[in-house]
């Protein structure tokens, strides 16, 4: 899985390659916009993580050439302006996806997963993973074959937990994700405790093995 | 009491205090004036007298004397006084049948070797006349320049005043925050002039800082933002690594919850910022149900999971005019909020007609509530919020011409948005 991330904020870039890496994806770095079309010329890559805010030009415009060559799949936006004409300019190029700054590593962990899953089995959208089996496009789980009945809020959880497997999640992170783009995060975080309780006893009612490891006053963990 | 009413009043009361003194001491001395040269007149024919007095020889010549001359009386006396006297008579004018004041000069003289008492008399009646004349020109000279002074004064303040009244008018619709400079009348008197110059100056100065300032905080909050969403993705990042304790952990987590509270902070001191720069400026019809029901179901999880009931009651052609990213903003703050600050299993009730928003959400009571509306207030401290909704809420209505007013009766936060026609 090849990574390309065009960041001029080297600090950022750094982060997230550190973040994806963990996840066996190849990453590669373009601080600038030159450097990101070289790149894009020379190499075919699964996602763009694409900053259109760079020092030496637009990034909507590197867009317009990935139209025209046409290696549109897979770009995700990461911009710090968070304007919403700049949301629907970038969509409306082509973009897969548009995550504002400042992200938990945790959601592009999560969209990186999904613009790829997208991108690799067109359509046939499942995750496996021993025993768990999540079909993305009916929106529900099986264990051993067996649909188990969640609800979407824990539904959402697993599939987060799943696209950042092997790393820790906050749940900082969680309540941002299960509250929406849109959404204002207002609570405390014990609406994710009863989510979190109810899942698990859902899944060990299944006979899964308990994954998801919990890390006192931090997250949760997927543990392979 | 207004500055015209303020002089004229002491003029007013100058002059009457003037007139009521100056009357009467006017009146006198002229009286004094007229009643000296009537004694004069009265000395110099008594001179006469005495020139004529070798010519009254016999009784005759002096009864027919007294005949011919109204005016001198002589009587027959039997001691000679030493001086004249000056007197004012009454006497009965027997042509026109009515008293009159007369002024009278009374001395001795000898004739023929008898004592005989001369009168000499002159009415004061046209004198009397003169001076009421006189007087009565002058009460009407002063009270035509009383008048004639308040009016001028009126006149004045119309036209004189005219650009102080507009300077004070234009001072008073300056607003810091939405107009640039000032425009202040050209004046020709140059004290409004100055005025109007100095104004500008203050007007200017201040807006210049106030700009500054504002650009510097909004560059400070752009500034903030990659070094937050680092530090941020090195706080998750410290989260992986291997074998952390549960102390690490914790300070990780308190990090966390610190970092997305400076986040939200931060975004919505940028928000606020672009409403105040009146970034959104596209104005379109919205569907007030349509926006209304959006936001709702963003929220349908955390309704359930508060197991709050919202209760709507919504309008089914309420379209409104404004800015769809706004209103949405605006709806969202303001249904968040009431969600946010319901107890578990409360009630919010929406309510929309034509042209208003009412947002209800039972409560306790607030300790501040004039302070609702302010940046940073916040009734506690246990939420997640920036203490910045209802401020960009307040925002939004003032760019958008909307009125809110807040509320609390039967143990429920009322807010109320009403939409004008006139928006923008």
């Amino acid at each position: 899985m090849k990574i390309l991330i065009v960041e001029d904020e080297r600090e950022m870039a750094k982060s997230i390659v550190q973040y994806l890496r963990q996840e066996s994806y190849v990453c590669e770095v373009a601080y600038t916009s030159n450097d990101a079309e070289e790149k894009i010329m020379l190499h075919d890559y699964d996602c763009i993580l694409l900053d259109i805010t760079l020092p030496d030009g637009n990034g909507l415009k590197i867009l317009e050439k990935l139209k025209k060559e046409r290696k549109l799949e897979g770009v995700i936006i990461i911009s710090a302006k968070n304007s919403i004409e700049d949301r629907i300019q970038g969509l409306n190029l082509g973009a897969d996806d548009y995550l504002p700054k400042p992200f938990h590593l945790a959601e592009l962990g999560a969209r990186v997963s999904a613009v790829i899953r997208r991108k690799r089995f067109e359509g046939n959208n499942t995750l496996k993973f021993n025993e768990i089996e999540v079909d993305l496009l009916g929106k529900v789980i099986r264990v051993n074959g067996k649909m188990i009945d969640l609800t979407r809020r824990e539904y959402d959880l697993i599939l987060f937990l799943m696209s950042n497997k092997n790393r820790v999640v906050t749940k900082n992170a969680i309540a941002e994700h299960l509250s929406g783009d849109d959404a204002e995060v207002f609570d405390n975080f014990d609406f994710i405790y009863a989510h979190m309780k109810n899942l698990k006893k859902k899944l060990s009612a299944a006979h899964c093995p308990d994954y998801i490891k919990t890390i006192y006053a931090l997250g949760y963990k997927f543990e392979a | 009491m207004k500055l015209l009413t303020r002089t004229v009043r002491n003029y007013v009361l100058f002059s009457a205090l003037l007139f009521s003194v100056s009357t009467p001491l006017f009146y006198f001395s002229i009286q004094w004036l007229f009643v000296n040269k009537i004694d004069r007149e009265l000395k110099s024919h008594k001179n006469e007298f005495h020139e004529l007095l070798p010519l009254l020889k016999t009784e005759n010549d002096i009864n027919f004397f007294s005949l011919m001359n109204d005016e001198f009386l002589l009587k027959e006396s039997s001691y000679l006084m030493q001086n004249d006297s000056f007197l004012m008579v009454d006497i009965f004018n027997s042509k026109e049948e009515e008293i009159h004041p007369y002024r009278v000069l009374r001395t001795s003289v000898m004739i023929q070797d008898k004592p005989y008492q001369l009168q000499i008399q002159e009415s004061m009646v046209e004198t009397g006349e003169l001076i009421g004349a006189i007087v009565a020109i002058q009460v009407a000279v002063i009270a035509l320049l009383l008048s004639g002074f308040v009016l001028i004064n009126r006149k004045l303040s119309n036209t004189i005043w005219h650009p102080f009244y507009i300077i004070l008018d234009k001072l008073k619709k300056y607003q810091i925050d939405r107009d640039k400079s000032i425009l202040l009348p050209y004046s020709s008197t140059s004290e409004f002039r100055d005025l109007s110059v100095a104004i500008s100056q203050l007007v200017n100065r201040n807006a210049e800082v106030f700009q500054s300032q504002k650009e510097f905080t909004e560059n400070a909050a752009h500034e903030l933002q990659t070094p937050l969403a680092i530090c941020r993705t090195k706080l998750e990042l410290l989260a992986q690594t291997k074998d952390l304790t549960q102390e690490q952990a914790d300070l990780v987590g308190s990090l966390s919850d610190a970092m997305d509270r400076i986040t939200r902070l931060n975004r919505d001191l940028l928000l606020l910022f672009k409403i105040e720069n009146h970034q959104f400026f596209n104005i379109e019809e919205i569907d007030l149900k349509v926006a209304i029901t959006k936001c709702l179901e963003v929220y349908r999880h955390k309704v359930q999971e508060k197991s709050l009931s919202v209760k709507l009651s919504l309008d089914d052609a309420s379209f409104i005019k404004g800015n769809t990213v706004l209103v949405e903003v605006l709806i969202n703050n303001i249904i968040s909020n009431a969600l946010r600050h319901s107890n578990g299993g409360g009630t919010v009730t929406i309510e929309s007609t034509k042209s208003s928003l009412t947002v209800s959400n039972s409560g306790d009571p607030l300790g501040y509530p004039e302070k609702i509306f302010e940046r940073f207030h916040r009734e506690s401290r246990t939420t997640l919020g920036s203490g910045l909704g209802l401020s960009i809420v307040r925002k939004i209505c003032e760019v958008a011409g909307y009125e809110i007013a807040y509320d609390y009766f039967s143990s429920t936060h009322h807010f109320k948005i009403t939409f004008t026609p006139a928006a923008f």
